[in-house]
């Protein structure tokens, strides 16, 4: 038995250490050290999800249906594996408009509507009554447990129900203490954020330590708690899944509303949003905080069924099974940790979820109604606002305990929360369709909400009170008036669901319903599209500019503005605020000036920080005169802005685009104006070479015409030399006129199998006198058998005889050597013209083999040739389906190499020009 | 993007970074879908009668795995994601330290 006074001290002491705690979180925030800018923190504070639900509440429904209790944990672990995707998106949104609670979030997205955040507050407040009611149930419970130190006994409430209202009151102080000693929400609860992440270890360290004492105390470890437990029929169904009707809808279910639950419960969207210090920190959050899920409710099934077992056949209350199997194992100072870590759980829930509450109350609900009204006395109004959230606090903390007063008795602690968690859900139809679909409207979002809201009402909120006496229970069965279709368990007789299975199905088809529905088939107003625009674009917010819209086309002057902002924050911090502005944006703001629509914008955000979106529109939209900017040209420009930049980048596109067109074409002129330079040379090599034997010619004639006394031998002799001359003129002629023939592709080709080896043959036939005049020795390698390929005799003959030509003509007269080899492999013929010459630069190794190119050597003066004969090669080969190329180092020869394909697969000369 | 790029590589890094960043987004929502599965019905009916490994009830050793397998993946996908250039934080200006 533990002193009353003992229990009493050591529950203020640790209500103060929570104290200490968040004083010291403050402290070090004002120092600029924050201590929750930590994903850990982060992660902890979250876990302020687990409440007296899961502290004691987990183990009594354990006790009834066996993992069903999961379902609630496992929801959230599934939606934390896309919170880097929706949650961050979210954080992202409530930071650019300082976002002060879920409420303000949805009006903000709904075109700031006051209606929408008054709606959702109202939402909120009743919905969450029944959880604030099981926090006040729970902790009440765990006091008498304690104070009676008497299992059998713990479903009494020997205090009377005076525990739970004196346990509201001591809440009320503290939440008001931790919330609203500052009015700005958005600079954050740092010490309250810290504070619950202590509380959250705290009762993840109670819970583990009884389960632990529960396990291996008074059990010799799990394996022989689950073999005793199978023992018992009572607890053996425990362990396995019973078939019930429903089941597989009613898992899916409450899977369901837990991930809804897990953000948009007021409190969890204060904790992962309002309160997100850095939106990295969700990084950690996604996986650790399923873990310490994980870690609360690794102990429950073993002390639902430890309890089961000890207290067999007792009338022990399920619930408080943490509190009873210490006591009964006589731990009483075990049993009073966990009475701290329950209360941890509860006060933590209790506080943050009057904080969000209250602020929604106060920014969504009243301000708007008071500042329409004008009701409110001029002067300051922060102290006003802070009033209004206190009472608030207490309020909500009242309304719990009026819930509990009138149902408290006829439910277990996890229905009264699913009952919460269904309201809760509501929300997540218009804020996941509203950041992700533009076209969701501010009526789509009023309709489904109140259709929502209105059948989480009938089929969930009425029956229980109906249960507790407070409506005649025929309303419930068979149905209001007798009519069983309108059951409120039962719609149009929809069966086979329990009551919270049945309401999801409901309220969720009508409200998504109703969401879509409407949207489709309604108008957008201008601000509301702008507002859709905004938050599903968010991360390309960049772009629309929306920081800097002007919303406001009407005049105002600066020293109204400066009024407006001193009444929420006072003339100090105004002045502050204003000048920082000036400063940011280098300009000079003089009283008597008009403002500007941007700084008419900023004014309005600085005011949400403080009373919401939807109070802060109304308080701008006070004092401007004229008439607000009409929304559809602000949109227009919207839409020209996002187009121009459109239109930015396909011309950025272009430029590149012709930028390289450009480079192209200068690389081919340039190299253009570089073969019509040869072309001009050639020309002028051309006639060059035609004058040289028709100047001969002509002096030879002119002497023969002249001097008729010449003896025959001696005009025998010139004569000679003109016909030689004569020849040498056709065979250039004959050159040129071939070139351009191989070259426009006119010519027809013969197409025949040859014999390689007999071409060579030939060819070193017809060059043997060319040899034999300049002493040059020609070697000749040839393979035994014939080298079989498909082409023209006559031009294959003239590739060879070329390459010898010209092998010849650049050999040493007297010791040059040349030689001709030919090989072949199995797919090709391969023939090689090697000389003991000069030898070829590398860098003409390619041009070589271009038409009008020639080699220029300076020892000799003017080039050889025509130019023409490597290009007619060149030429043939690849109209063969061949390769020709050079290998030569200068000063050592050069060697010739072609390569012809063997046999008859080549379909035909001409067919397949070179490259 | 805080160091200057020449406007030819910036961006096609960019989009590189979307394309990363869309791919860590679509394996989120596997495991969502993946994890979602596995812990519901009908698979869960399949451990119906799965009786006791080692003193523990299977259907509570799978749950558990399940859920730390879930964790693991989670913390697998989001590992050392580089910042995309929307990660970056901005907040407005005029805020109070």
């Amino acid at each position: 038995m533990l002193p009353h006074w003992l229990i009493l001290l050591v529950s203020f002491g640790y209500l103060g250490l929570l104290f200490a705690v968040a004083y010291y979180g403050d402290k070090r925030a004002d120092a600029g050290r924050s201590i929750i800018s930590n994903p850990y923190v982060y992660t902890f504070s979250i876990a302020v999800y687990c409440t007296g639900w899961t502290f004691y509440g987990s183990v009594g429904r354990a006790t009834s249906q066996g993992i069903g209790f999961l379902p609630i944990y496992l929801g959230p672990t599934l939606a934390a594996t896309v919170w880097w995707l929706v949650l961050r998106k979210i954080i992202r949104l409530s930071k650019a408009n300082h976002i002060t609670s879920i409420a303000d979030f949805i009006s903000s997205r709904y075109g700031k509507s006051s209606v929408i955040g008054g709606l959702v507050t109202l939402i909120s407040v009743v919905g969450i009554m029944p959880y604030i009611a099981l926090q006040l149930k729970a902790i009440s419970a765990s006091f008498n447990v304690l104070f009676h130190d008497n299992a059998q006994r713990a479903g009494e409430i020997s205090l009377g129900h005076d525990t739970a209202l004196y346990i509201a009151l001591t809440l009320a102080v503290f939440s008001i203490l931790f919330g609203t000693r500052h009015i700005d929400v958005t600079e954050r609860h740092e010490g309250m954020v810290a504070a619950i992440a202590f509380e959250s270890i705290v009762k993840l360290v109670a819970f583990t330590a009884v389960g632990a004492f529960v396990t291996f105390g008074l059990f010799a470890g799990p394996a022989d708690l689950f073999r005793q437990a199978a023992r018992v029929a009572e607890t053996a169904r425990l362990l396995d899944l019973e078939w019930q009707p429903g089941q597989y809808a009613s898992w899916g279910a409450l899977t369901f509303i837990s991930m809804t639950a897990i953000m948009f419960l007021p409190r969890q969207f204060q904790i992962l949003v309002v309160e997100n210090v850095n939106e990295d920190h969700v990084r950690t959050a996604a996986w650790l905080f399923p873990l310490y899920l994980l870690a609360i409710n690794l102990f429950v099934l073993p002390i639902a069924i430890a309890g089961l077992l000890v207290f067999r056949g007792g009338a022990a209350d399920a619930d408080m099974f943490v509190l009873t199997l210490p006591l009964q194992g006589g731990q009483g100072l075990l049993a009073l940790f966990a009475f701290i870590g329950g209360l941890s759980a509860a006060t933590g829930m209790v506080i943050v979820e009057t904080i969000a509450l209250s602020t929604m109350i106060c920014n969504d609900l009243l301000m708007p109604v008071f500042l329409r009204l004008k009701i409110l006395r001029p002067g300051n109004l922060g102290t006003t606002l802070l009033k209004i959230r206190r009472g608030s606090i207490i309020f909500i903390l009242l309304l719990g305990y009026l819930y509990f007063r009138l149902i408290g008795e006829s439910y277990a602690l996890v229905s009264i929360g699913l009952v919460s968690f269904v309201a809760a859900s509501q929300f997540a139809p218009p804020i996941l369709l509203g950041i992700y679909w533009k076209g969701a409207s501010r009526l789509g979002a009023l309709a489904g909400l109140t259709g929502g809201f209105a059948i989480w009402v009938y089929t969930l909120l009425l029956p229980s009170l109906a249960r507790s006496g407070w409506l005649p229970m025929t309303f419930v069965e068979p149905g209001p008036l007798g009519v069983a279709a309108l059951g409120p368990e039962h719609l149009l007789n929809l069966a086979g669901f329990d009551p919270v299975t049945h309401a999801v199905f409901w309220s969720m088809l009508c409200n998504i319903g109703l969401l879509v529905g409407v949207s489709l088939f309604g108008r957008q107003k201008g601000l509301e599209q702008l507002q859709g625009a905004m938050f599903v674009d968010v991360y390309r917010k960049r772009v629309a500019g929306s920081e800097e819209t002007p919303l406001w086309h009407g005049t105002t002057r600066v020293s109204d503005l400066k009024g407006l902002v001193a009444r929420m924050v006072g003339p100090e911090r105004t002045n502050q605020v204003f000048s920082e502005y000036a400063a940011q944006h280098r300009i000079e703001l003089h009283d008597e000036t008009q403002a500007n629509e941007s700084l008419v914008a900023f004014v309005e955000r600085e005011l949400a920080r403080t009373v919401g979106a939807s109070s802060a529109r109304v308080m701008v939209s006070s004092i401007i005169e004229g008439e607000a900017l009409s929304i559809e040209g602000l949109m227009k420009i919207l839409d020209e802005t996002s187009q121009a930049i459109e239109y930015s980048h396909k011309l950025e596109q272009k430029s590149r685009e012709l930028e390289d067109a450009t480079r192209e074409l200068k690389r081919t002129n340039a190299r253009l104006k570089e073969l019509d330079g040869m072309k001009d040379e050639f020309v002028s090599t051309v006639s060059h070479e035609l004058r040289t034997p028709l100047s001969s010619i002509r002096a030879f004639s002119e002497i023969l015409q002249d001097d008729v006394d010449m003896d025959p031998q001696q005009r025998q002799r010139l004569s000679g030399i003109v016909v030689q001359e004569t020849e040498r003129l056709t065979r250039l002629v004959d050159q040129v006129l071939d070139f351009t023939k191989i070259e426009s592709g006119s010519n027809l080709w013969a197409e025949e199998r040859l014999d390689l080896a007999s071409v060579a043959d030939e060819a070193l036939a017809a060059t043997g006198q060319l040899a034999r005049n300049r002493s040059i020795q020609v070697a000749r390698e040839v393979p035994e058998g014939p080298v079989p390929i498909t082409g023209d005799r006559d031009r294959l003959v003239q590739v060879v005889i070329n390459l010898l030509s010209n092998a010849l003509k650049y050999c040493e007269p007297g010791n040059g050597r040349v030689l001709l080899r030919l090989t072949r492999s199995l797919t090709e013929a391969r023939l090689e013209v090697t000389d003991t010459g000069p030898g070829i630069q590398p860098e003409e190794h390619e041009r070589i083999f271009e038409k009008f190119h020639q080699i220029r050597n300076t020892a000799r003066g003017k080039p050889q040739g025509t130019g023409l004969g490597l290009a007619i090669c060149k030429t043939i080969v690849e109209n063969h389906g061949g390769r020709i190329w050079v290998e030569s180092d200068p000063g050592c020869g050069a060697r010739f190499i072609f390569t012809l394909p063997i046999g008859n697969e080549r379909e035909g000369p001409g067919s397949s020009p070179g490259p | 993007m805080s160091a200057p790029e020449s406007p030819q590589t910036a961006p096609r890094r960019n989009g590189a970074r979307m394309a990363e960043s869309r791919r860590t987004g679509e394996r989120l929502v596997a495991l969502l879908i993946s994890g979602f599965v596995l812990l519901n019905f009908p698979l869960l009916s399949l451990l119906r009668g799965g009786g006791l490994v080692a003193g523990v009830p299977v259907l509570y050793i799978y749950l558990f795995l399940v859920w730390v397998g879930l964790a693991g993946a989670t913390a697998l996908v989001l590992r050392g994601r580089p910042s995309t250039p929307e990660d970056a934080g901005d907040e407005p200006g005029a805020r109070e330290p």
